[in-house]
């Protein structure tokens, strides 16, 4: 073979190479994109469906609590109004008593009014409706409840703000059902890019490898990994039950 | 032939150009990185190869500024993938490659002049060593979701001009060693070069204007 013939052949096989390595990277690059396109998008309708999944729960969950504060709250009221009207008939002095029960009971239901508005709703931040809840507990006798929140509020996503709340509701429900707990203490830290929250009860508690501590805490677990939150509960038998969320905003990147 | 030649020089050297000219303009999207050097290696590349031959006629030779060009340029882009690559791993591998680059540079240093002739060991190790790094950040590309803006990622461009350029000029290179002397093939792969050298700065041209684009 001439020298020529062989640079040639050379020039020919590198030429060859150079194109089948463009075919490649563009080949194993667009399967890699679509692949990962693919993957965001069922990871976004996961996402959707878990947050649809979690407002039902929140507004079943708002519907239970209107039916229980106009059952034990205002419908209390109401009677204690009524039976005062009976007693004024004998002795009408009493009546004023009577304007102040139908006042505080009118107080409760404007109150209430205004927590159902949807749109009041819609607007809240996880501040204000965990403050909404822990003053609940308060007005209702149903846990003596602190709400503290310390550093300035962050701007966050309502969606995550929403996961975040039903887990910290699915919280403070099992506290109120099952713990016997007297206190609660809930601590909002804003600590930027970051929010710790701490909920922390003085109940039963449950032992950690108990069937309950597995069930219930699992689909608060998997909610809290969906907005790639860290959960973290631990518990004490006859000592307490206390949660620790953190929920860090995602960095752009430089 | 000739005109062929000399139409692709004008392109290479345009190429060249434009690829400076755009790293100047879209500067301040990467100043803050570690690429933020890039505009001084293609202004002294731009010079070198316009005023390369007017240098020699003057000096007597130019090959020292050729060979602090390539060490420049292999250490900027050791420098910038060490930078870009984000797993401990590959930038220890890199932190390797460059001790073998040195140790390349050392021999070229022993076996040749380094005013008066090219550097040949360093040049072809710097260059494989080069498509290792390009390799190694593609494979972390394609592990993340980096691959779904890499149109906009500047090194995956330089990158792609990077592999395309030094897998088709390391043959060259080698082969006109041994062919040099045939004014034929001597001519081949010069074609070769300039169109190897109008893949890589237009590569670096369009990864500037994807930037600029974001």
């Amino acid at each position: 073979m001439e020298d020529e013939e062989i640079v040639g052949l050379i020039m020919a096989v590198v030429l060859l190479l150079l194109v089948a390595v463009i075919i490649v990277l563009f080949t194993v690059f667009l399967k890699r994109k679509n692949k990962l396109i693919v993957a965001q998008e069922k990871a976004k309708k996961a996402f959707e469906r878990e947050l649809a999944e979690t407002q039902i729960e929140i507004r079943e969950e708002t519907l239970r609590n209107i039916s229980w504060e106009l059952h034990d709250n205002i419908g209390q009221l109401m009677t204690l109004a009524k039976i005062q009207v009976q007693m004024a008939r004998q002795s009408p002095e009493n009546l004023d008593e009577v304007a102040e029960t139908i006042g505080t009971g009118l107080t409760e239901l404007r109150a209430l009014s205004k927590l159902i508005n949807p749109e009041a709703l819609k607007s809240l931040s996880l501040k204000e409706a965990l403050n909404l809840e822990i003053e609940r507990f308060n007005r209702l006798n149903f846990i003596k409840s602190t709400f503290t929140v310390e550093g300035e509020p962050l701007n966050m996503d309502q969606q995550k703000e929403i996961i975040l709340f039903r887990i910290l509701q699915e919280f403070f429900s099992n506290t109120i059902k099952h713990s016997k707990a007297a206190h609660l203490d809930v601590l909002l830290k804003y600590d930027s890019p970051c929010l710790e929250i701490t909920a922390k009860d003085d109940g039963v508690g449950f032992a950690q490898d108990s069937k309950f501590a597995g069930i219930g805490l699992k689909n608060m677990e998997n909610r809290a990994q969906l907005i790639e939150a860290q959960l973290r509960i631990t518990s004490e038998e006859n000592i307490g039950t206390a949660l620790r969320l953190t929920y860090c905003i995602p960095q752009k990147n430089v | 032939m000739d005109a062929v030649i000399a139409i692709l020089e004008i392109l290479s050297k345009v190429a060249e150009g434009t690829a400076l000219l755009a790293s100047i303009l879209f500067y301040s999207k990467y100043k803050h990185t570690a690429l933020k050097f890039l505009p001084i290696l293609l202004g002294y590349m731009f010079l070198l190869e316009i005023f390369g031959w007017q240098l020699y006629n003057y000096v007597g030779f130019n090959a020292l500024f050729y060979n602090v060009f390539n060490l420049c340029f292999y250490l900027f882009f050791f420098y910038v993938f060490y930078y870009f690559l984000h797993k401990r791993s590959n930038k220890k591998g890199v932190v390797i490659l460059v001790g073998i680059f040195i140790i390349s540079l050392i021999v070229d240093l022993i076996t040749f002049d380094f005013v008066h002739e090219s550097l040949l060991y360093s040049y072809i190790t710097g260059g494989c060593l080069i498509v290792i790094c390009v390799i190694l950040y593609f494979l972390e590309m394609l592990n993340s979701s980096r691959v779904l803006s890499l149109r906009q990622d500047l090194l995956f461009w330089m990158g792609i001009g990077l592999l395309l350029f030094y897998m088709g000029y390391i043959p060259v290179k080698i082969t006109r060693l041994y062919f040099a002397s045939l004014q034929n093939t001597f001519m081949t792969l010069l074609i070769m070069h300039q169109v190897l050298i109008i893949i890589l700065y237009g590569c670096f041209t369009a990864g500037l204007l994807w930037k600029m684009k974001k």
